[in-house]
């Protein structure tokens, strides 16, 4: 269904009169950002030809828990990611190991390494490491809200120099995102029986590598509701939540509009900045999803460009100072 | 991943010796130059990688496929080491060109899925070949320990090429032209005696993961394991070299040691009699006394080599 979902809101951006200009961007494909089980995760660098701001968008390439690097077409770049080159930043189009075969637990770790190795090489690419948004939608917009309430942190004596810089980011846009898997559409309903042997399922049939013997076996259900909560953005907001913006439609039978409301809620409580903007009677992805990515734009904007000039960036840093 | 370690330590103890040994090279110069990371496939998401390793000679058109693997685990993090530097240096200072293929591993991936890997690998390599400088049809795939294994797997039993796949790919010959590997496991239901299942039990018992076969259930959506015995012995047979040969396959040689436990060399006299049977070109070369992995394994790559040198040359087979 999440796929399912993707996969119309992809046929919707097909809609769009795609630009006929010319490319203002540059892509480079494949870039190793960590290593999983014998395979090379990676990202694809876009950067615009044209005048760079200095900041980064971190777009996570995901569906239902699914990421497919042949999804990044000219029309996926054209109408996700064109609106942020346009205006100066660098877009990471970032590629996560999907479910079936990798569950949301061993995602996120994913995506925070990929946080990672973007901050790591931002100085000597001229970028600003600590001018770091994260984008996405559906699962993408969770683990977008996911790695912007957790973090991981830098291991300055780390020999791996990724791993000297943390995975935070500075800002935040995403749609539609699962927000609180526990209390999901309403209070004490976990989202199990919406995914239940649907497609999504394997994404949240959590398993654990046995110590005896190194297969990896089911968890128990109280386990499971661990994990859930552990996976649920919301229990993570602090103060030092950055500035979050969610675009959803009020008709999202997926991801009911209660996930953004009760999250956005809580940020206010913290005094975070944030932004939900309904779309009335829409559902789970709409046609002409442009507007609206310039809305993401103009929220990195205005909070990830505020704080520093091009001129006086990238004094001091982590992997800098190493 | 710490439970993994076990065969991982086996090969790399195996090897860890001729790193003792391994002359300063890096005082000379390399005999290649290396290009990281070519993605020849992907998986659930994740990026399928070799690396090319080119002679800074001519190359002399041959290109032999190294599969980075020791017990189904294979380490990206290997090919940078002057461990590795031990296997390419004598192949590109005779001029091969030769791709570190890296595969997905277990505990995540099972065995079926990296012969799925491997395959790719030959396709992909064969369908750039022009652009890697070899012939397409002279590739020769070595390997060992699990790395033998699926280097037999590939050169006895290549996915068929499918003329009809939309994907380019699919379209190219996965075959090899000669295979070359050391202490190869051959037949999981014959191992070490007739009738020894060694699917992730008996003395393979600590690989159970590598065995540890999943499906796609259609009512649950999820991956279940297989446990019907009949499927699970058709897989057997399905996995292992021996149960694949005939008279059309690519010159095969073996190193083995007569001491190996892990990997009895009743192994490998098994395909090798198999082999003789159908007339195709082999040999088995004994090392006395060894076990999985000796000392100067390195010293062994001259007979590699040469193997390679014999049915790799311009007339293919």
């Amino acid at each position: 269904m999440f796929l399912l979902a993707a996969l119309l809101l992809r046929g919707s951006v097909l809609a769009q009169p795609s630009p006929a200009t010319q490319p203002s961007y540059t892509r480079r494909q494949d870039v190793v950002y960590g290593r999983v089980d014998g395979t090379a995760l990676t990202m694809d660098v876009f950067k615009p030809t044209g005048k760079r701001n200095g900041a980064i968008i971190v777009y996570l390439v995901s569906g239902g828990w699914m990421s497919s690097h042949d999804s990044i077409r000219p029309r996926f770049i054209n109408a996700l990611l064109r609106p942020f080159l346009d205006r100066g930043y660098v877009v990471c189009a970032v590629v996560h190991g999907s479910q079936p075969k990798f569950t949301i637990p061993e995602i996120t770790p994913q995506i925070n390494r990929a946080v990672q190795y973007v901050r790591a090489n931002a100085p000597a690419a001229g970028l600003n490491p600590d001018e770091i948004g994260i984008c996405g939608a559906s699962a993408g917009g969770h683990l977008s809200l996911y790695q912007a309430t957790s973090p991981g942190t830098a291991h300055p004596s780390s020999s791996d120099p990724v791993e000297r810089v943390s995975g935070e980011v500075q800002a935040v846009a995403c749609f539609f995102p699962p927000t609180d898997f526990l209390n999901y559409g309403g209070p004490n309903q976990t989202c199990m029986p919406l995914v239940h042997k649907t497609i999504l399922a394997p994404a949240l049939d959590f398993r654990e590598l046995d110590d005896e013997s190194n297969l990896w076996v089911p968890v128990t259900e109280k386990r499971r509701v661990e994990i859930l909560r552990e996976l649920s953005p919301i229990n993570h907001i602090t103060s030092h939540t950055p500035p979050t913006l969610i675009i959803q439609g009020d008709a999202d039978r997926l991801v009911p509009l209660q996930q953004a409301e009760s999250f956005i809620a809580k940020l206010k409580a913290a005094h975070v900045d944030c932004e939900l903007v309904v779309k009335p009677g829409l559902g789970h992805g709409w046609p002409m999803i442009g507007p609206d990515m310039e809305r993401c734009a103009d929220w990195f904007d205005a909070h990830l460009l505020k704080k520093t000039k091009p001129d006086n960036r990238t004094t001091t840093h982590p992997s800098r100072a190493e | 991943m710490t439970k993994s370690i076990p065969f991982l330590l086996a090969i790399l103890l195996s090897l860890a010796p001729v790193f003792a040994e391994a002359p300063a090279s890096s005082a000379t110069a390399p005999s290649y130059t290396r290009q990281q990371d070519i993605v020849y496939g992907r998986s659930y998401g994740a990026a399928l990688t070799f690396d090319i390793f080119r002679p800074t000679g001519k190359p002399n058109g041959a290109g032999v496929i190294f599969v980075v693997s020791g017990g189904w685990v294979s380490t990206p993090e290997l090919l940078g080491t002057p461990f590795f530097a031990t296997f390419v240096d004598p192949l590109t200072t005779r001029r091969y060109t030769v791709f570190a293929v890296c595969h997905a591993c277990q505990p995540k991936f099972q065995i079926p899925e990296i012969i799925g890997n491997i395959n790719r690998s030959v396709r992909f390599i064969r369908m750039h070949a022009a652009e890697y400088a070899i012939v397409p049809n002279r590739i020769g795939i070595m390997g060992a320990s699990a790395g033998g294994h699926l280097s037999l797997m590939q050169g006895l039993a290549p996915e068929p090429e499918k003329p009809d796949s939309p994907d380019p790919l699919l379209r190219v010959s996965s075959k090899v032209q000669a295979v070359a590997c050391f202490f190869p496991p051959t037949d999981f239901l014959n191992y070490g005696k007739e009738g020894e299942n060694a699917m992730g039990q008996g003395i393979l018992a600590a690989y159970k993961a590598a065995f540890d076969f999943r499906e796609m259930d259609p009512k649950t959506h999820t991956l279940e394991r297989i446990t019907d015995e009949a499927r699970l012995k058709q897989i057997g047979i399905d996995i292992s070299p021996a149960y694949h040969i005939d008279a059309g396959d690519p010159p095969t040689l073996i190193l083995h040691g007569d001491a190996d436990h892990l990997v009895p060399i009743q192994q490998s006299e098994l395909v090798m009699a198999k082999l003789k049977a159908v007339d195709v070109p082999c040999d088995l070369y004994v090392k006395k006394g060894a076990g999985h992995g000796w000392k100067d394994i390195g010293a062994d790559m001259g007979r590699v080599i040469d193997w390679f040198d014999k049915y790799l040359s311009n007339s293919p087979r």
